[in-house]
């Protein structure tokens, strides 16, 4: 099987140089591509136009179920499931429920808001397409990395590199599958 | 580094001008090092501590708690005065960590991991002291509301219900912030370190991080909840530990102002051993780069703070016991302070209230030394605080025949240190396999790290700024 | 990082064990529970007593050889001189009754095996559930069907449950056979003079004493949930008790 094309990757290391690079790649019409960096870069995220994410409701939906979950679980078990007399206290009453409503909601939302980063970020994935790469090794480190991906609609290997080079990325070069 | 003009106004907060590369270099260098003897003693010091706690442990979970001091009017001794101290251990963490992300506190990326990791060890002695003194761990579960063959349910009106919800949360929530906020840092680590066995661990539990900017755009989002909704829980988890005293009609537990004395002490204890451990490490691993005289001030002034609000509570608390006119009430405090466990009262008092005004002077919040001895001054404060709360109202109570007095025997000794020895054990263990600074935070923050403006194409209010021309202030490449 | 196999396999070999551990858990969860191996417990006893001979056929009263259950907590297991009340003349020389004729002579008792047991910590009262006119069979099944007794419930706490919220629903109410008073203890003037009849029960008979509780039937009908200040109270239900010293004392 002959190396079929993955991709083409860029190098920045300033990251106003990057920031200028990667709004002309979202002006170009890209569709799939990313920019890999050390850090999360202020506003990058604006600038690729990437629309708001959907997590925040995933998370509220955590924070709901936690909240009916406590709030059903304490009503049930102590009011309807096993009615018991403890020192007179109501068999339940919203007062006394709050700490475990309030502790329910945070687990609830905590553990929806980091199984929708998980699901929105497609973690945990042990293998990515472009991983033997040597500039997507560094964009953990200190390289930022524009990567336009070779199934893209627009993608054209020659175009891409010259377009990366025109827009002053260092070290541009196709990545092929190994 | 030349367009320094605008930071100078403030003391930076990485020192030397790293590079990208040198943060990462710097941090990467703690892990590759060759394990040194020095740290293998170490290690073996503390795990032989724990190793100690645990046989205690086991003769306490084979025998039965009859081997611990407890006697009939005292049936909370170290058992719990541990567990609420460990409890209050971990609530810096969890502040440094999530109420400074929200007031945009820039100075806690450096310290922000490892106290992160001090919570979660903390968090496992505490379960360790709470689940032995239930007699039978090994029924755990019943503390939990899962439908049995008894149809019996937990009783939710109890606080003790609560604290197990609260303090599990507690362990889970701040795990998981914990976790996400490595997941960045172990990528880092994975293509960077050189020993294949390591790049295999660290890229296996980075999960195939890439630094992809669609996936730091949900994980800023991520990372703001968990920061939002840890920070009322840390504030919960150690009001609900209070409510375990102040929802038993005791004098002496029976008082509104639990909640926030316990949790300003819990964060008062927490900064203690953060500093603690921290002046130990930067001088160890060598951070100072990192872990700043300026990280170091701050903290002495939270300490400052917080050891004055639970001054202000021990005096508060005698103000009121008086002014309720509640003879019990009166009585308990006055034997709190001068009665048979007055020298612990006393302890508590110096050791809380009186040696953290030194940090009103500017000098002393900047020696190293004073504030190491003032920091374990701290934490034995805090700990007799704990022993004092739970002690004095314990050993005199409303029947004068059953008055007693408790002192632990040689078990309980030996699990406090053992919780100590799991705590040293697992700290040791994490600052040499896991990146103890959070890199890419430490990176975001760096002078020239973030663009002079957006190119957002919605950043009209930018336009102006985008006249200025681009600062390159990277340097070291 | 890793090759896609990997990636791939490792997810699957999770979701593998996840869902191993899952079956696991719900055959522990289901299936070690004392209605799955407690119940049909059948161990072989010394002597092959058949309670479908005796209960069943020849139609001996349970109070017979377990009387004392109506006035304590305890049903006793009879001695074996209660077998050998009839044994020395009915069967006595059969070599099944081989192990009772000798533990009759020696006096050793015979070793039976115990088949029902609640936990130390409960105090199940068999005379409190008599007299309330409760049939040997709601707990112990139908014995006068058994040839070797198995137990037939689970004896756990939840099933105690389910008969004190809704004893209807559980209740079989005194047969003959099993010899519990149906009546009140006045009307029973006749077995005054009855030389079975145990002692303490006798010093009452014939007295005008109404028991305290209403007769069977009359538990959830005639009596209405009764709370106080919103609360359901197990004394004024009617009821079997649900609060926790009922049992646990």
């Amino acid at each position: 099987m002959s190396k079929s094309t993955i991709g083409v990757v860029g190098e920045f290391t300033d990251v106003n140089a990057l920031t200028a690079a990667v709004a002309k790649v979202t002006d170009a019409g890209y569709q799939r591509w990313d920019v890999y960096t050390p850090y999360p870069v202020h506003g990058l995220d604006k600038t690729m136009k990437i629309k708001r994410s959907y997590l925040t409701y995933i998370s509220f939906a955590g924070l709901l179920g936690g909240i009916t979950t406590a709030l059903g679980l304490q009503w049930w078990t102590g009011a309807v499931d096993y009615p018991l007399n403890i020192g007179g206290k109501q068999l339940f009453a919203w007062q006394f429920s709050v700490p475990i409503d309030f502790e329910l909601s945070i687990l609830g939302t905590a553990l929806m808001t980091v199984m929708g980063l998980f699901h929105l970020c497609r973690l945990p994935t042990w293998y990515n397409k472009y991983q033997d790469d040597e500039s997507f090794k560094k964009a953990t480190d200190d390289t930022f990395v524009i990567a336009i991906d070779a199934d893209d609609d627009r993608f054209s290997a020659d175009n891409a590199q010259q377009f990366l080079r025109q827009l002053g990325a260092q070290n541009v070069h196709i990545v092929h599958a190994s | 580094m030349t367009a320094q003009h605008h930071e100078q106004v403030r003391e930076p907060l990485v020192l030397g001008n790293p590079s990208l590369r040198d943060v990462t270099a710097r941090i990467a260098s703690i892990v590759e090092s060759k394990i040194s003897m020095k740290y293998l003693l170490t290690l073996g010091f503390t795990a032989t501590m724990a190793g100690w706690g645990l046989f205690a442990l086991y003769y306490t979970i084979t025998t039965g708690i009859g081997v611990w001091g407890l006697n009939n009017p005292i049936g909370w001794g170290w058992d719990i005065t541990n567990f609420v101290f460990w409890i209050g251990i971990g609530h810096a963490g969890t502040l440094i960590s999530a109420i400074l992300f929200l007031f945009r506190q820039k100075w806690r990326t450096a310290i922000n991991r490892s106290a992160e990791a001090m919570t979660i060890f903390a968090v496992i002695c505490a379960l360790t002291m709470v689940l032995s003194h239930t007699g039978r761990p090994w029924l755990f579960y019943w503390l939990l509301p899962y439908p049995n063959q008894m149809q019996m349910w937990v009783n939710f009106r109890s606080p003790l219900a609560w604290d197990v919800f609260a303090v599990n949360t507690y362990f889970t929530v701040s795990a998981l912030f914990w976790f996400v906020g490595l997941l960045p840092d172990l990528a880092t680590l994975r293509n960077y370190v050189k020993s294949d066995l390591a790049k295999k661990i660290y890229g296996f539990f980075s999960f195939g991080w890439t630094g992809s900017t669609r996936s730091w755009h949900h994980y800023e989002i991520a990372y703001m909840i968990l920061a939002g909704i840890s920070t009322p829980l840390v504030l919960s988890v150690h009001s609900v530990v209070s409510f375990d005293f102040t929802v038993g009609i005791l004098p002496g537990w029976h008082t509104t102002i639990f909640p926030p004395y316990f949790v300003a002490g819990a964060i008062f204890s927490g900064f203690a051993m953060v500093m603690t451990l921290l002046v130990i490490c930067r001088e160890i691993l060598d951070l100072k780069q990192f872990i700043t005289l300026k990280h170091l001030d701050n903290m002495n002034k939270i300490m400052l703070a917080t050891g004055m609000m639970v001054g202000y509570a021990y005096i508060l608390e005698f103000f009121i016991a008086w002014y309720s006119g509640s003879d019990w009430e009166s009585w308990i405090f006055i034997n709190r302070a001068f009665g048979d466990y007055a020298w612990a009262y006393w302890t508590m008092f110096t050791c809380n209230v009186v040696s953290p005004q030194v940090f009103w002077f500017a000098s002393a919040r900047r020696n190293i030394p004073l504030m190491f001895i003032i920091s374990i001054f701290i934490n034995i404060g805090m700990w007799f605080e704990r022993f004092t709360i739970i002690a004095t109202t314990l050993h005199h109570d409303f029947l004068p025949a059953s008055w007693g007095y408790y002192s632990p025997t040689w078990v309980e000794i030996s699990i406090f240190i053992g919780t100590f020895g799991i705590f040293l054990t697992l700290f040791l263990l994490f600052a040499k396999f896991v990146p103890v600074i959070a890199i890419a935070e430490v990176k975001s923050i760096l002078p020239g790290a973030q663009p002079a403006h957006h190119h957002g194409h919605d950043h009209d209010h930018d336009s102006a700024h985008a006249a200025v021309p681009a600062v390159a202030t990277e340097g070291g490449h | 990082m890793f090759s896609r196999k990997f990636d791939v396999g490792f997810k699957q070999a999770v979701a593998g064990i996840g869902a191993v551990a899952g079956i696991v858990f719900l055959i522990g969860y289901f299936g070690v529970r004392n209605e799955v191996l407690d119940v049909g417990y059948r161990p072989e006893q010394p002597v092959p007593f058949s309670h479908k001979l005796h209960a069943g056929d020849l139609q001996v009263s349970c109070q017979y050889c377990h009387g004392g259950a109506e006035v304590s907590a305890h049903s006793p297991v009879p001695t074996t001189q209660t077998c050998m009340n009839c044994h020395t003349l009915v069967k006595a020389e059969s070599p099944k009754l081989k192990l009772v004729r000798e533990s009759y002579e020696t006096g050793n008792p015979l070793e039976w095996v115990r088949i029902h047991k609640v936990p130390d910590y409960v105090h199940f009262n068999h005379s409190r559930h008599i007299r309330a006119q409760i049939d040997c069979k709601s707990c112990h099944g139908p014995i006068e069907q058994m040839g070797v007794v198995s137990q037939a419930k689970p004896l756990t706490m939840g099933w105690c449950l389910d008969c004190h919220r809704k004893p209807e629903d559980h209740i079989v109410g005194a047969r003959p056979i099993s010899g519990i008073f149906t009546g009140k203890l006045h009307d029973m003037k006749h077995l005054k003079d009855s030389t079975y009849m145990y002692t303490p029960i006798k010093a009452q008979l014939g007295t005008p004493v109404a028991l305290t509780e209403p007769a069977f039937g009359q538990w959830t009908t005639a009596l209405p949930a009764h709370q106080v200040d919103g609360i359901p109270h197990p004394k004024v239900a009617g009821l079997g008790p649900e609060n926790c010293s009922a049992c646990h004392y």
